[in-house]
């Protein structure tokens, strides 16, 4: 995928003033993190990756408990 | 990582890759996993029990995200389907992809590492086998598709055994052969009242094909092998009446219902309620047959 396909709307790359887009086709779409948004688009992009983070920062606490836990059980300590 | 909104692109939710993994799926084949799990000769940790059932489970998931990676369109014709993250444009492929390829990597070597190689070869088979095998090939190519691509629904118990014991005995290969001989009649009921939404995505189900009535035969026949591989443990001694008595009384169940289908004429969704009812028994009789299993074996009844 390059940013000259047609088929890629790329937020970053519209001005501010412009309607908002709609993806043309969303299997083919791109998010691009170093594009400048609005203040509103800005806060839902962070709630969205905020909450990705949280769910991805729990997960790799549990991992590692249970990666822990799996070496305790297999040096015969319990 | 996308989401198509009214006015703005957003990266995809979390729960967008939580629907990918199909948790409802994932739940029978834990169940059926941990059921194996608990009827194997021998003992495992708790620890690395609940650790090949989780990596079972990551499996099965990533089968699903990869499954709706290469079917985003088919889903987008379907309206059962159409909900689905890449459909609804909540997702692009790119990251199903990754992520399927990421929980199948993970779900194999841990399993490889923390218990042992075979089952983790039965659990990366599983997963070529679903993904590739059923999905790529079968699916979108014959009728027997779900004959066939049963059989990757049917592995998790055998992986669950293969992780306490190492080894693939005659009792984990009846648990795959229940499941497998299963699948036929569960999804031809659901092909039946659901004809159209396959139809219109062009997936060659038994019904779409052959026809309602020749459907309805294989559902009935397939009962018989189905109900006799349940039996198979009892004849071999491997466990009680207990579940016995209770196989027996579930699969005359199961064969009336077979038999209701088998009868009923109709060629509308509105009059298929025998589908609907053998359909949603077929759920519950699975999960009661393999939990009077695995209790019944834990507890030498």
């Amino acid at each position: 995928m390059t940013k000259s396909d047609p088929n890629i709307v790329n937020l970053g790359d519209r001005p501010k003033t412009e309607e908002p887009v709609k993806m043309v086709d969303p299997y083919q779409a791109v998010y691009d993190p170093s594009a400048s948004y609005s203040a509103e688009e800005t806060a839902l992009i962070r709630s969205r990756q905020s909450s990705r983070s949280r769910v991805t920062g729990i997960l790799l606490i549990g991992m590692c408990i249970l990666f822990f836990a799996i070496t305790v059980v297999k040096i015969g300590f319990w | 990582m996308t989401t198509a909104t009214s006015d703005i692109i957003l990266p995809a939710d979390w729960r967008d890759f939580w629907a990918l993994t199909k948790p409802r799926v994932m739940s029978l084949v834990v169940f059926t996993a941990l059921c194996g799990l608990l009827a194997a000769p021998g003992n495992i940790h708790p620890i690395l029990g609940f650790t090949a059932i989780m990596c079972i489970a990551v499996g099965a998931g990533a089968s699903a995200a990869l499954n709706q990676y290469w079917e985003a369109d088919l889903d987008g014709k379907m309206e059962r389907t159409q909900n689905r993250p890449l459909p609804a444009g909540r997702m692009d492929r790119q990251s199903a992809l990754h992520f399927g390829i990421g929980l199948a990597a993970f779900s194999v070597i841990t399993m490889g590492m923390m218990i042992n190689w075979l089952s983790a070869g039965l659990l990366a088979f599983s997963i070529f086998f679903y993904a590739v095998v059923y999905t790529i090939w079968l699916k979108p190519n014959t009728p027997q598709n779900i004959v066939i691509g049963g059989a990757a629904g049917a592995f998790p118990p055998v992986i669950g055994w293969a992780a306490v014991t190492g080894d693939v005995t005659l009792m984990p290969i009846i648990l795959f052969a229940i499941i497998f001989l299963w699948t036929p009649p569960h999804f031809w009921a659901l092909a039946l009242f659901m004809k159209s939404d396959y139809g219109a995505a062009g997936i060659p189900m038994l019904p779409n094909v052959a026809g309602q009535k020749a459907t309805r035969n294989q559902i009935f026949l397939y009962s018989f092998p189905m109900a006799a591989a349940t039996l198979a443990p009892l004849a071999l001694g491997e466990v009680s009446w207990v579940y016995g008595g209770v196989a027996i009384l579930l699969n005359i169940i199961f064969l009336a219902m077979a038999f209701a289908v088998w009868r009923n004429p109709a060629m509308d969704a509105a009059g298929m309620k025998p589908e609907k009812r053998l359909f949603a028994f077929s759920i519950i009789y699975q999960f009661l047959l393999f939990a009077l299993f695995a209790a019944d074996r834990m507890m030498n009844l």
